[in-house]
């Protein structure tokens, strides 16, 4: 239906400062946990491709996200863990001045989608549009009042104020259906094929999956797909 | 605004009030109409200039995807190049100024070129050959390329699409913006109309329903005053007018009573003076034909033999009969006068001729008390003029007849004198009278021309007399355009004189001098119903030698005439029974054509619409009677000239 927000630099490579990484052609042969097939996966895959460094020379240990916590790292289970925010900052708050990170903001953003069945869709059209134009109106109230949006922000539940703005500053909101949108779920796609971790062999036509009318009679300007 | 103010202020201030609001209000609208239009034509032009920015940007990006991947194909210097002088060139658009609207797209739009930069820079930092992992890096960066690139060709586009927008908003917002203020306007024309309404038009409602009020009559209404301003001024003034117009008609109601009364009053006083006039007209008629008789009868008698005392004695008595003649055409002229009733005539006459005629008539009445008449008239005085010889005959008889009357001795002296001319006329001769008889005092002289009295009882006693002469003389006078005036010189005499004005006529043919005329033998007509007048009027025409054929009545006179007898001249009596003198006057001048003889009509009621009626039916002349011989014989002069001059 629509991507609502972007945040960049949102995955990193935890490790202890005592674990011996330096750089990160450090990381072959060493044991790096992640959940296979996630964009954690799909992160750290290309963090080593960017170092120039083959992803099978490194210990992959694929565990649910659930399990990836708690720590201890180390002590030969696991020298490294990819995360994102907020388990992040959480770890960093548990353990303070105890942790480093390899990361890389071109390579971490993550595009949050409003996603629904084709059912619900055709079912409930007039719901779908009134969903969309709520999110319109908060991308229009959070552009005008930032600060008010923050203090709000700060004051949910689980937010710490520290690291809240330096997180917000990194991270995009707008209702928008772009052709980028098209060619990174394909990127995607092609990774997890290459990489056998789905069964089929070609990539779907994204753009059959997108619903572009009702963004495009609220907002025209916001769908940027070629159809 | 405090209305409570407003509503104790003058008119005026109430005015500039509503008028300085308003004006305040339209040029706020007006002001603030402009301040949108202009901040709505920047904003335009800031769309069109964003619009124009992102079809560049548009413009670049795409070539920068056609180089990328003209390069990823080949890795040759050429498409490198050209990539990186285009990338410039990017940058430079994406580093112009912006609108805030346009922030998040050129914020993000800047990050991906960014990035795009990087990654191509690390795309030609990949020297061949590739390895296994350069190689999936070389995918992975061009895919990389091929979402940045085109994340820039969505915000591009979708920065053109929100200008095209905006630009459109902008549109309708100004046409809202200008249809809201023209919307405020109308509230604030209305609340001036409905203040002015309020404070004028009501006032003036109010006003003009109370002037229609008093106009239909209802002097009691008055208009209420419920603002102290012009209005409540003009309203009190109103009301202050209607108070007094209430009192003007009450006072004009008793006027009108008392004028009601005065004209019942006027018009009771002139019927009776008409009662009055014409009881004297008919008396004087009814005395008239006996004394006409009488008169007529005693000259017969005279006529005849008689000794002389005889005749002494019926000269006393004609003269006695005579005196009381004047003294009832006196009483006849005064009532006319009276009445308003007296009417000149204007004719040619000779002057000199009437004052010869006057002295002729009474020179005998002066010679028996011994008295010398001289008569003086002005050579140069015209001897035709324009006015009413018998009028001016009436004025001359009386003085003269007076002066003899208290003149016992001595002379009377007539004077006519050319004097200079006055207004209206061309020139006004002075009739002077002096005597040298008794005089007046001069207390004496102003009871003079009060009618029937005399200077005092003894007077009336001595020389008898109604006391009319002078009066009508005077009246007379004036209506003839002059004034009687007096001095006297108590017992040395008198001098009545009379400015007279006169009009001078073309033809002043002269006179010829006065003969006394005896008219031939001529054969008359006499119709008269009365039989002391058929005797009289027989008698005299007979002795003067002519032939008379005597008809009783109007009937008698028809048949005679139609019975082809001829006649010199007719004398037709006004008043007999069955028909009168006019009916059988206009039957005989029907009968005969225009050669009837002339027809001289007999009355004694010699009232100017009687002689009209007489001319009109073809009556050459009236006589009254009872007539005088020398009258009669004046008249046949005039009237046979006339014929003669007629038939040649």
């Amino acid at each position: 239906m629509a991507s609502v927000s972007t945040f960049y630099d949102l995955y990193k490579i935890i490790f202890r400062k005592d674990a011996g990484f330096r750089v990160p052609s450090d990381l072959p042969n060493r044991r790096v946990a992640t959940t296979q097939g996630s964009s954690l996966h799909y992160f750290v895959h290309n963090f080593l491709i960017d170092n120039q460094i083959k992803p099978e020379t490194v210990d992959m240990l694929f565990l649910s996200e659930a399990q990836m916590f708690p720590l201890p790292l180390g002590a030969g289970q696991r020298d490294a863990f990819v995360a994102r925010e907020p388990y992040i900052s959480e770890a960093q708050a548990r353990f303070p001045g105890e942790l480093d990170f390899f990361s890389d903001p071109t390579l971490a953003a993550n595009t949050l989608n409003l996603i629904t069945l084709d059912s619900t869709l055709n079912q409930h059209w007039v719901h779908i549009a009134k969903i969309l134009q709520a999110f319109l109106r908060t991308e229009l109230f959070l552009k005008t009042n930032p600060q008010e949006v923050l203090q709000m922000l700060k004051g949910s539940e689980g937010m710490e104020s520290d690291s809240l703005e330096s997180r917000w500053s990194r991270s995009d909101h707008q209702v928008t259906l772009s052709q980028e949108l098209i060619l990174n779920m394909e990127n995607i796609a092609r990774w997890s094929i290459r990489n056998g971790l789905i069964d089929r062999q070609t990539i779907p036509n994204f753009v059959d999956l997108l619903s572009i009318d009702a963004l495009e009679s609220l907002k025209p300007e916001a769908v940027s797909v070629i159809h | 605004m405090n209305f409570l103010l407003v509503r104790k202020a003058i008119l005026d201030i109430k005015i500039q009030t509503l008028l300085r609001i308003g004006l305040a209000a339209i040029l706020a609208v007006i002001l603030f109409v402009t301040v949108g239009i202009s901040w709505a034509y920047v904003q335009l032009q800031e769309m069109n200039r964003l619009h124009l920015l992102a079809d560049q940007i548009v413009e670049e990006t795409t070539a920068l995807g056609m180089l990328s991947h003209d390069y990823l194909l080949y890795r040759e210097n050429r498409p490198m190049t050209q990539w990186f002088a285009k990338y410039e060139s990017l940058g430079h658009l994406l580093s112009k100024g912006f609108s805030r609207s346009a922030l998040d797209y050129f914020s993000r739009m800047r990050l991906n070129y960014k990035a795009l930069g990087e990654i191509f820079i690390r795309l030609t930092s990949l020297n061949q050959p590739l390895n296994s992992v350069q190689q999936e890096l070389v995918i992975r960066l061009s895919g990389d390329i091929l979402v940045k690139t085109q994340a820039m060709l969505s915000d591009a586009l979708r920065l053109d699409r929100m200008s095209h927008y905006e630009n459109e908003m902008t549109q309708t917002r100004i046409f809202r913006f200008v249809l809201f203020f023209m919307f405020l306007l109308l509230p604030i024309i209305l609340f001036l109309y409905l203040m002015l309404s309020k404070r004028i038009l009501s006032s003036l409602h109010r006003l003009r329903k109370g002037a229609d009020r008093v106009g239909e009559g209802d002097l009691n209404h008055e208009i209420p005053i419920v603002a102290q301003d012009e209005f409540g001024e003009l309203t009190d003034a109103f009301n202050h007018m209607t108070r007094h117009l209430r009192m003007i008609t009450v006072s004009k109601t008793a006027l009108e009573s008392t004028e009601e009364a005065l004209r019942q009053a006027k018009e009771s006083a002139e019927l009776a003076n008409k009662a009055k006039s014409d009881f004297l007209a008919t008396m004087s008629h009814e005395i008239r034909t006996p004394m006409s008789g009488l008169l007529g009868m005693l000259r017969l008698f005279e006529r005849s033999s008689l000794t002389a005392e005889q005749k002494d004695q019926l000269v006393t008595m004609r003269q006695c009969g005579n005196a009381l003649l004047l003294i009832l055409e006196n009483i006849l002229d005064f009532s006319k006068i009276e009445a308003g009733k007296l009417t000149l005539v204007e004719q040619d006459f000779s002057p000199a001729a009437v004052i010869q005629q006057v002295t002729e008539l009474l020179f005998s009445q002066a010679e028996g008390k011994g008295l010398v008449l001289r008569v003086e008239v002005d050579g140069t005085i015209p001897s035709l003029v324009r006015g009413d010889p018998l009028r001016l005959q009436q004025i001359l008889i009386n003085l003269i007849h007076n002066a003899i009357k208290f003149t016992h001795v001595g002379q009377i002296e007539i004077q006519a004198k050319r004097e200079p001319p006055s207004k209206g006329a061309d020139f006004s001769i002075l009739f002077a009278v002096r005597d040298t008889g008794i005089g007046l005092r001069g207390e004496d002289i102003a009871k003079l021309f009060s009618p029937f009295s005399q200077v005092d009882a003894s007077t009336t006693r001595r020389y008898g007399g109604s006391g009319l002469g002078l009066v009508i003389a005077r009246r007379l006078a004036q209506k003839m355009g002059g004034d009687l005036q007096v001095e006297s010189d108590f017992g040395h005499g008198s001098l009545f004189y009379v400015a007279l004005p006169f009009k001078s006529i073309a033809s002043d043919a002269a006179l010829a001098p006065r003969v006394v005329y005896k008219p031939p033998s001529m054969s008359i007509l006499l119709v008269e119903d009365e039989s002391v007048n058929q005797m009289v009027s027989t008698g005299l025409l007979e002795y003067e030698g002519h032939r008379v054929q005597l008809a009783k009545d109007g009937f008698m006179a028809l048949d005679l005439v139609r019975s082809g007898q001829t006649f010199d001249l007719i004398l037709m009596d006004m008043h007999m029974p069955g028909m009168n003198g006019i009916e059988t006057t206009r039957q005989i001048v029907d009968y005969l054509g225009p050669d009837h003889p002339p027809i001289i009509g007999l009355t004694a009621d010699l009232r100017q619409e009687n002689k009209l009626l007489c001319q009109q039916v073809g009556m050459g002349e009236v006589l009254a009677k009872p007539f005088e011989p020398e009258a009669l014989n004046r008249l046949l002069e005039k009237k046979l000239d006339y014929a003669q001059f007629f038939n040649d």
